[in-house]
């Protein structure tokens, strides 16, 4: 016979391994934002510190305004990529940058030839005017545009806070959630250490 | 003695229970949102051009290990690109945009995607990326369309995006894959 005690020990172990997996599946689930596109980012850093020295700029910023940007297209010509450019307002230049006001940041997505909507959101999406970004970009080669690193490169403030795009991503982590002061003093901690390893083995 | 097999078995049963409990948590956090093609037959539009091409058939259908022939899923090629069950693969000179290759989920309804699209940009895979990378990529992007996220856990799969160096599907996306499908 089983006993009493094991019995409730027992029922207590799968309400809790319950409790967890419904968490974990849960979250990813229900709670995990709706993304249409994934990517394959060409640099993933493994550190903040590796992040801050591995991009060209770094600036807090107001986006003001997006417009249609380029169409790039396939190789055989049948698939049209369109592109959009948000002009931004610097408010407080942490790296590079720091001779301008207003910088263009390039994403891929809107409104391609067809007339067709074209979601991309692996980076976090099109950027909300009005909403203040702690961006890292890189810049353009032969442009004044910068683009954004990858998906851990965009901070977007929500009320007091920074929110990631990818939360679970650990060099993400570091900011999300955290406070603008919290989140541009971590950044400047970041930069005055020594330049870590470059992206991860890519 | 007999209540001391009787607790071993309730024991090993709870174990199993457990187990099993936390490999469906393991196999949903590998799960790219709930995206899912309506069934295991899925019509594939190679859209690539010279190596690309290759690169593209190899990693879908041709590979021993390919998506196609690792795992339950079939892929039936067809000759034009389309919206109805289509997994659509294009190579291009797309710029300066931080991605080596890019998933789209171009329609769906609910779960259901439609029409998926992988894109592998030469300006930065032509820049110095080996035909391993390239590979590494393509199986990715494909991958990411039937339903998987990626998967930094392991470093003996093309769904982990911190590599570029394991240009086939492992064990436990084919698992997930079959669970799917």
């Amino acid at each position: 016979m089983i006993s009493r005690k094991s019995f409730w020990l027992g029922t207590l172990a799968v309400v809790v391994a319950g409790l967890v997996a419904g968490v974990a599946i849960g979250d990813r689930l229900v709670h995990q934002p709706h993304h249409y596109a994934e990517a394959a980012w060409a640099e993933v850093f493994s550190s903040t510190a590796g992040l801050a020295h591995g991009v060209d700029t770094i600036v807090l910023a107001q986006a003001l305004d997006t417009r249609p940007g380029r169409v790039a297209y396939s190789d055989n010509g049948e698939d049209t990529l369109p592109f959009q450019v948000t002009e931004l307002e610097v408010i407080r230049p942490m790296k590079g940058a720091r001779e301008y006001d207003h910088i263009f940041v390039e994403r891929a997505g809107g409104i391609d030839p067809e007339g067709q909507q074209v979601i991309l959101d692996a980076d976090g999406g099109p950027f909300e005017q009005g909403r203040i970004y702690l961006l890292f970009l890189k810049r353009q080669p032969g442009s004044n545009y910068f683009y954004q690193v990858n998906d851990q490169g965009r901070y977007t403030a929500r009320g007091a806070h920074f929110l990631a795009v990818n939360p679970d991503d650990p060099v993400a982590t570091t900011l999300h959630g955290q406070t603008v002061e919290q989140a541009v003093a971590r950044v400047e901690a970041a930069l005055r250490t020594s330049a870590p390893r470059g992206p991860l083995a890519k | 003695m007999r209540s001391s097999k009787r607790r071993f078995v309730f024991w090993a049963a709870l174990l199993v229970l457990c187990a099993i409990v936390a490999t469906g948590a393991t196999y949903a956090s590998h799960r790219w949102y709930c995206w899912k093609y309506a069934n295991y037959y899925i019509r594939w539009y190679n859209g690539g051009t010279g190596d690309y091409y290759s690169i593209f058939q190899e990693e879908a259908k041709g590979d021993s290990n390919s998506w196609h022939n690792y795992t339950d899923i079939y892929l039936a090629s067809v000759s034009s690109a389309g919206s109805s069950d289509h997994v659509n693969a294009y190579n291009g000179y797309y710029g300066g945009t931080g991605w080596l290759g890019l998933a789209e989920i171009r329609s769906y309804s609910g779960c259901t995607v439609y029409n998926g699209r992988a894109r592998l940009n030469m300006s930065y895979l032509e820049g110095g990326y080996s035909r391993t990378n390239k590979k590494h990529v393509a199986c990715q992007e494909v991958g990411h369309l039937f339903g998987l996220e990626h998967n930094r856990g392991a470093s003996n799969t093309c769904m982990n995006d911190t590599i570029l160096t394991a240009p086939y599907p492992n064990a436990h996306d084919r698992d997930l894959i079959n669970s799917i499908y």
